[in-house]
């Protein structure tokens, strides 16, 4: 029971240790902490979590916590997951705000993030790979995943209106799938 | 006590806000950091630049920096309870409820519609994080004139240790060792 809890704690804290960039580079070590270590889902529950946790508001970091906790252990494992996963971020950034001027001159730090750049690339690509396997493979899904790739990267479109539009898609889609069914 | 309120509504809101990746809230940031003079527009540049080289989220770093910056350990609570409260609620009810959703066909339906779309998403962040990797500018080019060669060698590396499946956080940690050890070895 308190083993459960403690392994929550530690796993997010792990996870939050090693969040650099934004969250997706994440999704590698979530997959290896929660699906590979713990066994305490599957990677299709991963690709279900970050797709509900990029279109709610929040960290898909923090988002993902909250989930697998309350998943795992109830009102406590959510609460415990959460507090696991951002507690490493709140240390860190309290000891560098004592230090901000020296931390942003400091060469060595430049030095390990240049380097740790190229790792959250790697990681990125890995978890591009992770998500696309758990996607169903239909043609609408192709045309969507090309789509809403050209309208970030060339036009520069706002995520919030791109996953609005997807699910006005996906209501349409749905909507003559269930009546093929019946 | 007005300071703690205001903190903690600030955050609310920019977690409410806060879809699909930080840089999204920049705009809300700025307005409300600057706003309420937690910030100036310099240090709030600093403080981003500071906050890609930390580990977490931004919008975290971001309250536990103003929060602290603000009001002390207190204003640190008060903010990052205020970011944190919107997913963390909106994540445990659907969490609690997730059986009964999925079980809802039009909803599962649109679940597996959004995930094309969430590949897309981080398939373009292989793009803008990749262009800061290979093509630096600016404060980004570390290693100077051979900055993205030096780049394709650490990510060829981190790329060999990921095929042989060597886990993410020995990845990251063997990355910035040899970030390191060439930004010393080049400027000795």
């Amino acid at each position: 029971m308190f083993r459960k809890y403690f392994n929550l704690f530690f796993s997010f804290f792990k996870i939050g240790l090693f969040t650099f960039g934004s969250g997706y580079a994440m999704i590698t070590l979530l997959k290896k902490e929660i699906v590979e270590e713990r066994g305490w889902m599957s990677e299709r529950n991963i690709a279900d979590i970050i797709a509900i946790a990029e279109s709610t508001p929040g960290s898909i970091s923090v988002s993902s916590a909250t989930f697998i906790g309350y998943r795992v252990g109830g009102y406590l494992g959510a609460i415990i997951a959460t507090l696991g996963i951002i507690m490493p971020s709140v240390f860190i950034m309290t000891i560098v705000s004592f230090f901000m001027k020296e931390f942003a001159a400091n060469v060595y730090v430049d030095y390990a993030f240049a380097g740790v750049r190229c790792a959250v690339l790697v990681l990125i690509i890995n978890a591009t790979f992770i998500l696309f396997k758990e996607m169903g493979k239909y043609y609408l899904n192709y045309i969507v995943m090309a789509v809403s790739f050209v309208l970030l990267v060339v036009f520069k479109m706002n995520v919030v209106t791109i996953l609005i539009l997807d699910i006005i898609v996906s209501l349409i889609a749905s909507h003559y799938v269930l009546e093929d069914e019946r | 006590m007005k300071v703690y309120i205001d903190l903690f509504l600030a955050f609310l809101k920019m977690g409410f806000f806060a879809i699909g990746g930080g840089y999204a809230m920049l705009p809300l940031i700025r307005e409300e950091v600057i706003g309420h003079s937690w910030m100036n527009s310099a240090e709030l540049i600093n403080f981003l630049a500071v906050s890609e080289s930390t580990p977490g989220s931004m919008s975290v770093n971001m309250a536990t920096y103003v929060g602290l910056k603000a009001a002390g350990a207190p204003g640190l609570l008060s903010a990052v309870a205020g970011v944190m409260f919107p997913s963390f609620a909106i994540m445990l009810l659907i969490a609690i409820n997730y059986d009964r959703f999925i079980k809802n066909k039009t909803i599962s339906y649109c679940l597996e519609g959004l995930k094309p779309v969430v590949v897309g998403m981080i398939a373009s962040a292989i793009i803008s994080v990749g262009k800061d990797v290979f093509f630096p500018e600016g404060e980004d080019i570390v290693f100077g004139a051979a900055s993205p060669y030096i780049s394709l060698l650490i990510f060829a590396v981190c790329l060999m240790m990921n095929h042989f499946k060597k886990g993410p956080i020995l990845i990251i940690a063997v990355s910035a060792l040899l970030g390191i050890f060439v930004g010393v070895f080049l400027h000795r």
